[in-house]
């Protein structure tokens, strides 16, 4: 057997038995990193008029999508989400925030409850959080205070005029209904040449309205205003009423701006309007040196209108749509058994307001059984255009039913201010069978059949409860267990495995020793020579009993030249005294032993008991220490 | 004197041996009548259950199962469950019952029919799912176990058994890829063996493990869910779609019975 072969087998060998040990091991999930979660709410006391920002801050994740709960009175509106990243001092850490508007429904006390955050880097959760809601307020406007009073950043508000930067907002229409989504343009310019940091996305101040959530990446282009070129960053996106009434909306975006100083010129002193970066002097000086500034751009007060949608001619069902929106309603499978389900897929597009698109409804639904439908939007384009698919689940319960009824949507169209009712067509159904009422099913009864027919008779609400079509029952009641355990938890199986293990280890121990015998011929000559060996001492114990000197020197001089001619690689027969003579030390012992069986041969020399055990011992000994 | 005291060793032996007899005949009679009454009581139950009367078989089943499960046992206390309207009960049985008889048709068709007419839809599963649930854990472990026992048996095989080095090495080869896959069908049916079926019909997931905490939403009965950690008469579960929350430790039930 080869070298490489022996070690193939010998890694072989020690490969079961990593897997052995290894096997236990399998299938323990990977531990997860931890993380902290925080949640903050920027007011505690806030008037019903008012909304409160409420971030959820979530550290060591990369995303997460958190459960808001239901509270009872309180509506969350999301603002977006955030990601900040930092290096410090070759420590990594990820943080990301969500932000929502808090709306109330009526004055009192609330608690937003603790909110589970999961993601793939581990679970966490939220402290609970406890505000106030107050009568509303009419005319305060807090929020625009506490902005006016950050001291260090400047707020550009546009006038457009000579500025370095300044933001436009265009609302596709300025009257809209409480829950319909209004198109919007946000239109950020800065004077080209300008080094430019965005630090936030524009943010709307002003109460009334939500915003939705605002690309990360906005449209760059350039424009040319009063002969100046600016860099233009756009976002589309879609207001949204919430509060009935007039308001005043402004929408503000943070930057830093990176600004050549002239180098004559003291800044200390200077106004923020007359500081030189806002006039075409300041790009004079090429030399000056750099600074930052921090910036809010903001842009004109926007008057929008919030109006109540009419309580005349409102549909039942309506669930707050507003837009224009088209239904189209199919079903799958439309040729089915009796009871078969069908999936109704009903969709629902245009442009409007999906978040408050429910599922539409079936006209008539006596006689079927209808299951929660699935929702999913589709984004298409625009903000506020796509298709929200509603999947419904339907089981028809009446046999006479030949089609699935008509499905009915509402929603109100602000172009007309009028509500509409979208109506499907009816969908004919065909059965492959005849369909037999659930109410008069007998009973499943098969190989039971033979069981108690003279008993009383089934009680018609528990008829009414029954599945059709059960296979029925087991006649006989099998072989019991005591528990339902996996088979490694039990006993015998742990028993039996450690016993398989043993013999495993048993037999690889045995193979690997096998392997190094079969691979090492000094052990085996060793093997061989002692093989040999034993047999002839036990001659030469019998013939030490029987003081037969002869067969004594015999059986030296066999052991001898058996010895010696595996030792040296020879026919043992061929080795003479000559040989001994010349291989080994003079004062040898088995030379003097080999002589005197060669003298004994031919002679009849006779040897004391002494002085036969003396030649066995010696010749035990030199044998010994020649291998 | 030798005599009488031989005469009243063998005296001894004999009432010995009797009583052994008589010991054995006692035990085999008991089993034999604790049985008889099993399976007779197994049969009022089918009986109470062809008749309609469901609850009544439900409660004679279920006292069956108190003395031991079978797979039989499980599923007739399943239909019972099923034609009396407890869906949530029913999934668990069949549940149950497929722990013990992975591929008995009757129970997976009861299930898959109690699923639909409880409009309990389960996601497709994938591929790897469809293999996972092929076999149950016990066969899976089985399969491991013989798998594992063939490669040790081909790499250990003494030289003197007559193969060509290049069979032995594929047979084990072939052997290990067995011992994987069976690992791997193994592990991912271990994952769901301590999955519970809510009984409740009107369970609500909340955000927090109170009765007065906020709901994240309803779970329905006989949907399959994961149990984590507990906390206060509440179990932290996350559903087939991922939904986690808290459950009241009442209104579901462990498949696995420890």
């Amino acid at each position: 057997m080869t070298k490489r072969r022996y070690f193939f087998q010998k890694y072989s060998i020690a490969g079961v038995f990593c897997f052995l040990f290894l096997l236990p091991g399998l299938g323990v999930q990977s531990l997860q990193a931890e993380v902290t979660a925080s949640a903050t709410l920027n007011a505690n006391t806030f008037p019903m008029d008012r909304v409160a920002t409420f971030s959820i801050t979530a550290q060591g994740i990369r995303s997460f999508q958190p459960q808001i709960p239901e509270v009872d009175g309180l509506r969350f509106h999301q603002r977006g989400q955030s990601t900040q990243m930092q290096l410090i001092n070759g420590d990594y850490s990820v943080s990301v925030t969500s932000v929502y508007l808090v709306e109330a429904l009526r004055v009192g006390s609330f608690t937003i409850p603790a909110i589970q955050i999961q993601s793939k880097e581990g679970t966490t959760q939220t402290e609970p959080i406890q505000f106030e809601v107050t009568v509303p307020q009419t005319t305060t406007n807090t929020a625009r205070q506490q902005q006016s009073g950050s001291s260090s950043t400047s707020r550009l508000r546009s006038g457009e005029a000579d500025k370095v930067a300044f933001m436009r907002v265009t609302p596709s229409k300025k009257k809209s209904y409480s829950g319909e989504v209004v198109p919007v343009e946000i239109k950020v310019y800065f004077r080209d040449g300008m080094k430019v940091n965005l630090n936030s996305l524009p943010q709307l101040t002003g109460e009334g309205f939500v915003l939705q959530q605002l690309e990360r990446e906005p449209i760059q282009t350039s424009e040319a205003i009063n002969n100046s070129r600016y860099m233009v960053l756009t976002w589309e996106s879609a207001l949204s009423g919430i509060k009935e009434g007039e308001h005043k909306l402004s929408l503000e975006v943070e930057a830093t701006l990176l600004l050549r100083e002239q180098r004559q010129r003291s800044l200390r002193g200077h106004s923020m309007f007359s500081d030189p970066f806002f006039g075409d002097s300041f790009f004079d000086d090429f030399f000056g040196s750099y600074r930052e500034k921090d910036v809010k751009v903001a842009s004109p007060e926007l008057a929008m209108s919030v109006l109540s949608l009419p309580e005349e001619g409102r549909p039942e069902g309506f669930s707050g749509a507003i837009g224009d929106f088209q239904l189209q309603v199919e079903a799958d499978p439309v040729e089915l058994d009796p009871g078969d389900p069908i999936t109704l897929t009903m969709t629902v597009s245009g442009q409007g307001n999906f978040d408050r698109v429910q599922a539409p409804q079936l006209g008539e639904e006596k006689g079927w059984k209808t299951y929660t439908p699935s929702s999913e939007f589709l984004k298409d384009g625009a903000k506020g255009s796509g298709k929200k698919v509603f999947e419904q689940a339907l089981v028809a319960k009446d046999p006479n039913i030949k089609e699935i009824p008509a499905v009915v949507f509402s929603y109100f169209d602000p172009t007309t201010a009028a509500y509409k009712v979208l109506r499907s067509a009816p969908i004919p159904l065909t059965t492959t069978r005849e369909m037999v009422p659930l109410s008069t099913e007998p009973a499943a009864v098969g190989k039971e059949e033979q069981l108690a027919e003279t008993e009383t008779p089934v009680a018609l609400g528990q008829a009414e409860m029954r599945i059709k079509n059960l296979a029925p029952l087991q006649v006989t009641p099998g072989d019991t267990e005591q528990e339902l355990r996996p088979l490694f938890m039990k006993k015998w199986f742990q028993l039996l495995f450690v016993l398989l293990l043993v013999c495993i280890v048993v037999a690889g121990i045995y193979k690997i020793r096998a392997a190094r015998y079969a691979n090492n011929p000094r052990l085996q000559r060793d093997q061989k020579m002692k093989n040999f060996l034993e047999p002839r001492l036990r001659e030469l114990d019998q013939s030490l009993a029987a003081k037969d000197t002869r067969g004594f020197l015999a059986t030296c001089r066999t052991a001898i030249q058996e010895q010696l001619g595996l030792l040296w690689k020879t026919e043992g027969a061929a080795i003479t005294v000559a040989d001994l003579q010349k291989r080994l030390p003079g004062d040898s012992i088995l030379v003097k032993i080999f002589s005197a069986a060669e003298e004994s041969a031919y002679g009849g020399q006779e040897l004391s008991s002494q002085q036969m055990q003396e030649f066995a011992d010696g010749m035990k000994k030199e044998l010994d220490e020649l291998r | 004197m030798r005599d009488q005291k031989l005469q009243n060793k063998s005296l001894l032996l004999f009432a010995g041996g009797w009583l052994c007899c008589f010991f054995l005949l006692f035990v085999f009679i008991s089993a034999w009548a604790t049985e008889q009454a099993g399976k007779s009581q197994f049969q009022e139950a089918c009986a109470a259950y062809s008749r309609g009367d469901y609850q009544a078989a439900i409660r004679k089943f279920e006292a069956l199962t108190r003395e031991g499960m079978s797979a039989p046992l499980l599923y007739n206390l399943a239909n019972s469950y099923a034609q009396d309207g407890q869906s949530g009960k029913a999934i668990l049985n069949y549940e149950r019952a497929l722990r013990l008889a992975p591929g008995d048709s009757d129970t997976i068709g009861n299930l898959e029919l109690v699923r639909k007419e409880k409009g309990i839809f389960q996601e497709e599963h994938s591929f790897g799912q469809r293999f996972v649930h092929l076999l149950g854990l016990n066969q899976w472990l089985g399969v491991t176990a013989f798998a594992f026992l063939g490669f040790a048996g081909v790499l250990l095989m003494p030289p003197s058994i007559p193969m060509k080095r290049t069979s032995r090495y594929t047979l084990a080869t072939a052997f290990l890829l067995v011992t994987v896959t069976a690992s791997f069908g193994a592990s991912g049916q271990y994952k769901h063996w301590n999955d519970g079926v809510v009984i409740a019909a009107d369970a609500r997931l909340r955000v927090s493990p109170f009765e007065s905490a906020a709901s994240i939403g309803s779970i329905q009965e006989g949907r399959l869910l994961r149990p984590g950690k507990s906390h206060n008469n509440f179990v932290l579960v996350e559903d087939e779609s991922g939904r986690s929350g808290w459950l009241a430790a009442d209104a579901f039930e462990r498949i696995a019975i420890p």
